[in-house]
C-alpha cells in the first residue's frame, strides 16, 4: 500500500515537471509577429524581404490611452512611437530573409498573424510561382491572408503606409476586403485565390495593385468639363489626387498569365472585371447625361442585382462564342441638369445610356485582355468546362491558349429602381 | 474464455465510424484526389459497396460458426494448423502493422503542424500510451468513450465543412468525370475499400452482441464513415482546386486553418487538433485491442492483457523503421491493399471451404 502510494506520488509529481512545457514552446514574449511581409527583387541577391512587426508595446500603450500610432517616418518604432517595426535585407528567399531578420530583432519571426503578403511589379513580372510555393509549403502561412502587387518597392509601401485611424495595423488589411465591396476599385484577393489561378487552366490570376502616392492633388487627370474622363476609377493606385494623412493606395488590378504578371487594368476597368466575374457589389458610377449631351453627368449608385447570365458554345472549328448578360440595379444618386428622370417614361433613357456605357466598358476591357494580356481573367473557362466530361479532354482544349480568339459579346441590362430621398426634379429658375 | 465486455449496437456504431474517420485527418484525402481530380469525391461510392459486400460476407461467415468470432471461424475452417498461421500472418499482422503506421503518421502530422521541435519517440510514446490504456481498458471502455465523443468529433467536422461555404467554388467540381471514370471507379474503389473496421467488426462481434446485429452495426457505421469522407472530399475540392488540393500533407488541416468568417470568427484549427488527438488515440488503441486480443484467441489464451505491452511495444519500433513521412505515407497506401485480404478475400475463402466441406459431408452420405 505505501509502496502504491508513493509511485502515485512520483507520479504526480513527474506529470507535473512533464507537463510544465513542450518541446520548442515559444512565449508571446519570445517572438516577434509579422503583420505585412514584402518581397523585392534584389540588387546583389535574389530579393529584399521586408517585414512590418507588430510593436506590441506601442499598440498596448495606445489601446491603454497613453497615445501611440500615427505620426511618424519610416524606420524604428521607438523614436516616432510608430505601432509597426519595418526592417528589411537582402537575401536568397523569404524563409531565409525571416532567419536574417530574427538575428536582428532579437525574437523569432513568426508569420502566423501575418495578413498581407505584398510583391513588387518588378518581381510579379518575372513570376512568382517558386515564392508561392515556397511559401506556401511554410506552415506558418494561412492561405486567407490577403497578396497585392506594389507598384514600385513593397519596401517602400511597408515602412510608408500608415492607416491614420486603425490602433491595429492588420485591421487596416482586412478592412481592405470589405472595403472592396463598397467601391469595386479593386478586387480582394487571398492567398488561396492566388495559389489555385496560378495552377488553374481555367483561369488566370489577378491581384490588387498597391502603391505610394508621391505628392498631393498635382496627379488628378482632366475631368469631363476639360476634355478628359468621368469615371472615379480612372487612375491606377499611386495616382489618386488625394492629399492627406497616409499615403498608401490601393487601386486597380495586375494582371498575370501563369505566375507572371503582364499587364494592370485601372480602378474603372477593375469595376467591368468585377461585373464580368459576377463579383461587383457596389459602388458610384458617372456617365454622360444622354440628353444635354454636353459635359455633363449622371451619377448612379450600382450593385450588381444577380449573377450574369453565361452562355457558352463551342463551334465545330474549335473557337468558342461566349454570350454574357449583366444585370444591374441602379439608384439615381446625382444629376448636374435639372431633368426629370424619375419620370417612368424618361427612365428608360438613362438606362439605356448607362447600360450602352457600361457595355463598351466591358467589351473593350475583354479585347484588352485578349490582345494585349492574352489573359482569361474573368473565369470564363469555368463556364466552358461543363463541355468537357473529362480532365483530359479540357487540357487538351486548352483554354488559356484558346482564349484570344474567342468571341465574347456582352450585354447589360440596367434598371433605376430607386431616386434617392426626391422622387421629383423641379427646373431651377434662370439667373 | 476472454472477457471483452458487453455494449449496445449505438456504441458498435459510433466506434466503428469514429475508427473508420481516423484516416481523414491524415494524409489520406490527398490521394483520392490525386486519383480523380475534381471527382475526388466519387471515389468513396465504389469502395461502400464492397465494403457493404466484405460486411455482408463476413456475417455469412459468422453465421456458420454463431458464439464465435472470425478468429475462430477461421481456425475452424482451415484446421488448427493453417487457421492459427492464417489468424497470426494475416489478421494480427494487419492490425499491427495499421496501428504502427498510424501511430508514425499522427505522430509526424503533430511535428508537422504544432509540437514542431519534439522528438518524434516522444510523440509516438505520448500517443501508444493513449493506446496502451485504451487497449488495456478494453472495448466496452473504448466504445462507451466513442459513444462519449461522437457528437463533439461530428460537430467539430460539419463546422469546418460548413463555415466554408464563403470559399466554395462548384466550378472546381468540373470537368465532372474528373481523370476519367475508370480511375474514378476502379482505382478509388481500391483506395477506399482496404478499411481495418470490417475486420475488427468481425474480431468484436461478440462484444457488439453477435451476430445478429453484425451487418446493422457495420451497414451503419460504414455508411456514416463514407457520407463523411465523401462531404470532406467535396469540401476540400470546392474549396481548394484539385491540382492545389492533391499537393497538401494534411488537407483537413489546410481546410481547417482556411476557415475565415470575418474578424472574429478564425483560426479554429485549436479545436481540430483536439478532435484529431482524440480519434488518433482511439484508433491506435482499437488496432491494438484488435491485435492482443485476435492473437489471445488464436492461441487459446484466457486474457488478452498481457499481450498489450509486447505489442505496444512491436508497434512503436515498427512505426519508428520507415526513414520519413513520404515513406510512411506510401507503405499506409500499401497496407490499404494488404487489409483487402482479411477483409474480402478470407471470408469468401472461409465459405469455400464450408461450401466444399458440406459438398464432401453430402457426397459421403
Amino acid at each position: 500500500m505505501r509502496a502504491a502510494r508513493l509511485t502515485v506520488l512520483f507520479m504526480a509529481v513527474l506529470t507535473v515537471l512533464l507537463l510544465s512545457g513542450c518541446f520548442g514552446s515559444r512565449e508571446t514574449d519570445e517572438t516577434a509577429y509579422v503583420l505585412a511581409i514584402g518581397f523585392d527583387k534584389g540588387e546583389k541577391d535574389n530579393m529584399v524581404v521586408t517585414v512590418s512587426i507588430a510593436n506590441t508595446k506601442v499598440i498596448a500603450g495606445a489601446s491603454g490611452g497613453g497615445g501611440g500610432g500615427g505620426a511618424g517616418g519610416a524606420g524604428g518604432a521607438k523614436e516616432d512611437g510608430r505601432n509597426v517595426l519595418v526592417q528589411s535585407v537582402e537575401t536568397y528567399g523569404p524563409l531565409t530573409g525571416l532567419e536574417q531578420l530574427s538575428s536582428v530583432t532579437g525574437r523569432h519571426l513568426s508569420l502566423l498573424h501575418t495578413k498581407a503578403y505584398i510583391f513588387s511589379e518588378e518581381l510579379a513580372k518575372e513570376g512568382l510561382a517558386d515564392w508561392v510555393s515556397t511559401m506556401s509549403r511554410y506552415h506558418e502561412l494561412r492561405a486567407t491572408s490577403y497578396v497585392f502587387v506594389c507598384r514600385g518597392k513593397a519596401k517602400d509601401f511597408l515602412e510608408k503606409n500608415q492607416p491614420p485611424l486603425e490602433l491595429s495595423p492588420t485591421k487596416q488589411y482586412e478592412l481592405i476586403g470589405s472595403l472592396s465591396r463598397a467601391h469595386g476599385f479593386y478586387k480582394n484577393a487571398m492567398f488561396l485565390n492566388f495559389q489555385q489561378d496560378v495552377k488553374s487552366w481555367s483561369v488566370e490570376p489577378s491581384l490588387p495593385l498597391v502603391a505610394i502616392h508621391e505628392g498631393g492633388l498635382e496627379t488628378a487627370k482632366p475631368g469631363l468639363k476639360k476634355g478628359g474622363g468621368y469615371d472615379p476609377g480612372r487612375y491606377f493606385a499611386g495616382e489618386l489626387p488625394v492629399s492627406g494623412a497616409n499615403k498608401a493606395q490601393i487601386m486597380g488590378t495586375a494582371v498575370f498569365r501563369g505566375s507572371k504578371m503582364v499587364g494592370t487594368i485601372n480602378g474603372e476597368e477593375t469595376r467591368y472585371y468585377l461585373m464580368l466575374r459576377g463579383e461587383f457589389e457596389n459602388g458610384f458610377f458617372n456617365f454622360v447625361d444622354p440628353v444635354i449631351r454636353e459635359p455633363a453627368s449622371i451619377g448612379f449608385t450600382v450593385h450588381q442585382a444577380r449573377s450574369p447570365k453565361y452562355v457558352t458554345s463551342i463551334n465545330e472549328d474549335g473557337t468558342v462564342t461566349i454570350d454574357v448578360d449583366i444585370y444591374l440595379e441602379a439608384d439615381l444618386s446625382a444629376m448636374l441638369k435639372d431633368i426629370n428622370y424619375e419620370n417612368p417614361d424618361l427612365k428608360p433613357i438613362i438606362e439605356e445610356a448607362f447600360s450602352t456605357h457600361i457595355q463598351q466598358g466591358c467589351q473593350k476591357l475583354i479585347k484588352r485582355t485578349q490582345e494585349e494580356f492574352k489573359a482569361d481573367i474573368f473565369n470564363f473557362g469555368y463556364r466552358l468546362k461543363h463541355h468537357f466530361w473529362t480532365v483530359q479532354a479540357w487540357r487538351d482544349f486548352n483554354w488559356l491558349e484558346r482564349y484570344p480568339e474567342a468571341q465574347v459579346n456582352v450585354t447589360v441590362h440596367t434598371r433605376v429602381r430607386r431616386s434617392g430621398l426626391m422622387l421629383k426634379t423641379s427646373p431651377a429658375k434662370e439667373d | 474464455m476472454i472477457r471483452e465486455g458487453k455494449f449496445g449496437p449505438a456504441e458498435a456504431i459510433v466506434l466503428l465510424a469514429l475508427s473508420s474517420l481516423s484516416r481523414n485527418f491524415l494524409s489520406y484525402p490527398r490521394l483520392l484526389v490525386e486519383i480523380a481530380g475534381p471527382a475526388a469525391w466519387m471515389t468513396p461510392f465504389g469502395g461502400l459497396v464492397l465494403v457493404l459486400v466484405g460486411i455482408y460476407l463476413i456475417s455469412l461467415v459468422l453465421k456458420k460458426n454463431p458464439g464465435h468470432t472470425i478468429i475462430e471461424t477461421t481456425e475452424q475452417a482451415f484446421g488448427p494448423f493453417i487457421g492459427t498461421a492464417v489468424n497470426v500472418l494475416i489478421v494480427v499482422s494487419a492490425f499491427e502493422m495499421l496501428g504502427a503506421l498510424f501511430l508514425r503518421e499522427f505522430s509526424e502530422s503533430m511535428l508537422t503542424t504544432t509540437l514542431r521541435f519534439a522528438p518524434i519517440s516522444v510523440i509516438d510514446f505520448s500517443f501508444l500510451a493513449m493506446g496502451l490504456l485504451g487497449a488495456y481498458l478494453g472495448i466496452e471502455a473504448l466504445a462507451r468513450t466513442a459513444r462519449l465523443i461522437y457528437l463533439y468529433v461530428l460537430a467539430g467536422l460539419f463546422i469546418t465543412f460548413f463555415s466554408l461555404i464563403p470559399f466554395w467554388n462548384f466550378y472546381n467540381l468540373l470537368p465532372l468525370f474528373g481523370k476519367g471514370l475508370a480511375r474514378d471507379f476502379l482505382l478509388g474503389t481500391y483506395a477506399t475499400a482496404g478499411i481495418s473496421e470490417v475486420i475488427l467488426a468481425a474480431v468484436i462481434v461478440q462484444a457488439m452482441g453477435g451476430v445478429t446485429y453484425f451487418t446493422r452495426i457495420g451497414y451503419s457505421s460504414m455508411l456514416i464513415s463514407f457520407g463523411i469522407l465523401i462531404m470532406l472530399l467535396a469540401t476540400l475540392v470546392l474549396t481548394y482546386n484539385w491540382p492545389v488540393s492533391e499537393e497538401f500533407t494534411l488537407p483537413f488541416l489546410r481546410l481547417s486553418r482556411t476557415i475565415y468568417l470575418g474578424r472574429f470568427f478564425q483560426r479554429p484549427e485549436a479545436i481540430f487538433i483536439l478532435i484529431w488527438t482524440i480519434i488518433g488515440a482511439l484508433k491506435i488503441s482499437l488496432m491494438l485491442y484488435g491485435a492482443a486480443v485476435s492473437l489471445a484467441r488464436s492461441l487459446k489464451l484466457p486474457d488478452y492483457r498481457p499481450l498489450i505491452w509486447p505489442l505496444g511495444l512491436a508497434m512503436f519500433i515498427i512505426g519508428l523503421l520507415p526513414l520519413d513521412m513520404p515513406t510512411t505515407v506510401n507503405l499506409d497506401n500499401i497496407m490499404r491493399r494488404v487489409i483487402l485480404i482479411p477483409n474480402y478475400l478470407l471470408p469468401l475463402l472461409i465459405l469455400a471451404v464450408y461450401w466444399l466441406k458440406g459438398r464432401r459431408g453430402r457426397a459421403g452420405s
